[in-house]
């Protein structure tokens, strides 16, 4: 555990190179803005697990924030739907919990960027990708590896198969958890008995005969999950085809072949989509983008994210990221206000640009 | 010259356990002055003070180093602190206490029988009812580090610090992890333990404090007790 020390020439450059970034996002025409620290509990769980078990609950009714997103977005829902397309930047800190055993920092600075309700989503995909990298590029960090990938492709891809509902539901809402959700695409292949104990029309009349009943899980529910498990698999085909293609990692410019190779014409508006932000990735930042790496199960482990997702690592230590989260918007506002953000950790990038140029 | 300090549990069940547990290498350890006062003597070996503390501080005294030596459960140690085995070495198990740390769900969920099911269930019920699953329990370190590595998520813990297994009825919780030696309090409770749900066995052990100040006479007094009580513990070369 280690909170952030405020003083003493490291912080110093910390400070510039934060204001440094901040200025440059500023001239890119990013609004700055400053999320307060602490914001409604109550919208901790839009972040996800990742960040719930992560986050400071101060018994008030108020988290500390652990990331920026959400306390961003909610500042962007008050002002309301004039708010239009803006792009805000804003840097500070963020507070993660640590458990035993972890010794991570308590406190870190975060500096980061989001665009909403640009309607061409491809292009501000783009855009957030190509200023970060930019921002990095002029502090000095040239040479780092990329990692993208398209949570929204691979919704799109459970779309195209004949799967009920509920598997649907439940393999898209594991996808963050790539070993996880591979398993589960095994296990629903298999129907599973129901209990010996328990047979008949009527699973949940059984259930209130033979147990107390408490808590607020109900029986219906318990009834529900036995009689889906036992009737509604996923089939050999839909199973092979999902993991096919999950298996896919090739640089970005191969993965619309890659992907056509196993889900043939099925997936042409989303894979139109994906090309469409190819070439304004070519466009923007040049033709040797096409060889940027891509995995088609790779969803930064963030359960908000639903579109493109990029990182930026350095020595195994992420330096950048960022991604589209459409949704949580969504669930805050009930608006389709699309949403996308990009951040850089100041620290990582600090020590980066040490080994790089000491 | 400062004597060897020794933290007890400063009531309770634990405390006479492992007062007769001394006894056995006569050491004893007598409680001075009403029933209430936190004081106490140990004749039989020279050199020993002891530090009456609740069963949940010791771990926080042995890892600052204010007692050298100290009796707490290993759920209590491992829960509170990090890296536990480099800052508080087991001296050995004293073979009383015993305690499981354990998940356990209402027994009418008949479909959730393993983590994995309780991963599906969580996840239907955050669908449904437009919150996560909500585990009550004590142990947050032990019990968020457990179902993260075995893949278990869309759930949240509820801090509980006594009578757990009631959360569910009272609807603050819908499902707990909580100690227990018989299960007899979980079956009262109408609540049954996942078959891939024991998180921790935990008994009342002894444990040294390496950040404590060990002086040579210290280190004496502890040999002196280590052989009456046929221990040959091995822990590491700064003890």
């Amino acid at each position: 555990m280690s909170a952030l020390a405020r003083r003493g020439s490291e912080y110093r450059r910390l400070v510039d190179l934060s204001e440094t970034l901040l200025d440059g996002f500023e001239q890119a025409g990013y609004e700055r803005i400053d999320p307060p620290m602490l914001h409604d509990a109550a919208h901790v769980g839009l972040g996800g697990q990742t960040l719930l078990d992560l986050t400071y609950l101060m018994g008030n009714g108020l988290a500390l924030r652990s990331d920026f997103t959400v306390p961003v977005y909610l500042l962007h829902a008050e002002r309301g739907r004039d708010a239009g397309t803006p792009r805000y930047c804003y840097s500070g800190p963020v507070f993660r919990r640590s458990g035993p055993g972890d010794d991570r920092p308590t406190e870190y600075m975060q500096l980061g960027i989001e665009y909403f309700g640009s309607l061409r989503r491809e292009a501000a995909d783009v855009r957030i990708f190509a200023n970060i990298l930019s921002a990095l590029h002029r502090s000095g960090l040239t040479d780092v590896p990329v990692m993208t990938g398209d949570v929204g492709l691979f919704h799109a891809v459970l779309d195209t198969l004949d799967i009920s509902e509920r598997i649907r539901t439940r393999l898209s809402g594991l996808f963050w958890r790539p070993e996880r959700l591979r398993a589960q695409i095994m296990r629903m292949q298999s129907p599973v008995p129901l209990p010996a104990d328990l047979t008949g029309p009527d699973i949940e009349a059984q259930l209130r005969e033979r147990h107390v009943i408490q808590g607020k899980r109900t029986p219906a529910e318990v009834a529900e999950m036995l009689s889906a498990r036992a009737t509604d698999t996923l089939s050999g085909e839909a199973a092979n085809t999902l993991l096919a293609y999950l298996d896919i990692a090739c640089p970005i410019g191969e993965a619309p072949k890659r992907v056509r190779a196993v889900l043939g014409t099925r997936l042409d508006d989303a894979l139109t989509r994906f090309e469409d932000r190819l070439r304004e990735l070519r466009h923007r930042l040049g033709p040797e983008t096409a060889t940027l790496p891509f995995r088609a199960d790779f969803g930064r482990r963030h359960e908000y994210y639903d579109g493109f997702v990029f990182e930026i690592t350095h020595a195994d230590q992420i330096v950048a990221a960022g991604g589209r989260y459409d949704r949580l918007a969504q669930k805050v506002s009930d608006a389709d206000w699309p949403a996308i953000g990009g951040m850089i950790r100041p620290q990582i990038l600090l020590s980066a640009l040490d080994e790089v140029a000491p | 010259m400062s004597a060897l300090k020794l933290g007890l549990p400063s009531k309770g069940r634990l405390q006479q356990d492992a007062i007769d547990w001394f006894a056995k290498a006569d050491v004893t350890v007598a409680r001075t002055g009403s029933d209430r006062e936190y004081a106490g003597q140990v004749t039989g070996l020279d050199g020993i003070e002891l530090v009456l503390l609740s069963a949940s501080e010791i771990p926080r005294e042995l890892a600052a180093g204010r007692i050298h030596l100290g009796v707490t459960g290993e759920d209590l140690i491992q829960e509170k602190l990090a890296d536990w085995a480099a800052i508080t070495p087991k001296v050995t198990h004293m073979g009383f206490g015993f305690a499981d740390l354990i998940i356990a769900v209402p027994t009418s969920w008949a479909d959730v029988t393993t983590l994995r099911d309780l991963d599906d269930a969580a996840a239907q019920f955050h669908a449904n009812h437009g919150h996560r699953l909500r585990i009550a329990t004590k142990y947050h370190n032990l019990v968020r580090g457990f179902l993260s590595q075995r893949g278990v998520a869309d759930f949240e813990i509820v801090d509980s610090q006594g009578a757990t297994e009631g959360t569910i009825k009272n609807q603050t919780a819908e499902a707990i992890a909580d100690i227990t030696s018989s299960g007899a309090t979980l079956t009262a409770n109408h609540l049954r333990i996942l078959t891939d749900g024991e998180i921790l066995t935990s008994q009342a052990t002894l444990f040294a404090a390496r950040n404590a100040h060990w002086s040579d006479a210290n280190r004496e007094t502890f040999a002196s007790l280590c052989e009456r009580l046929n221990l040959a513990p091995d822990l590491g070369p700064d003890l």
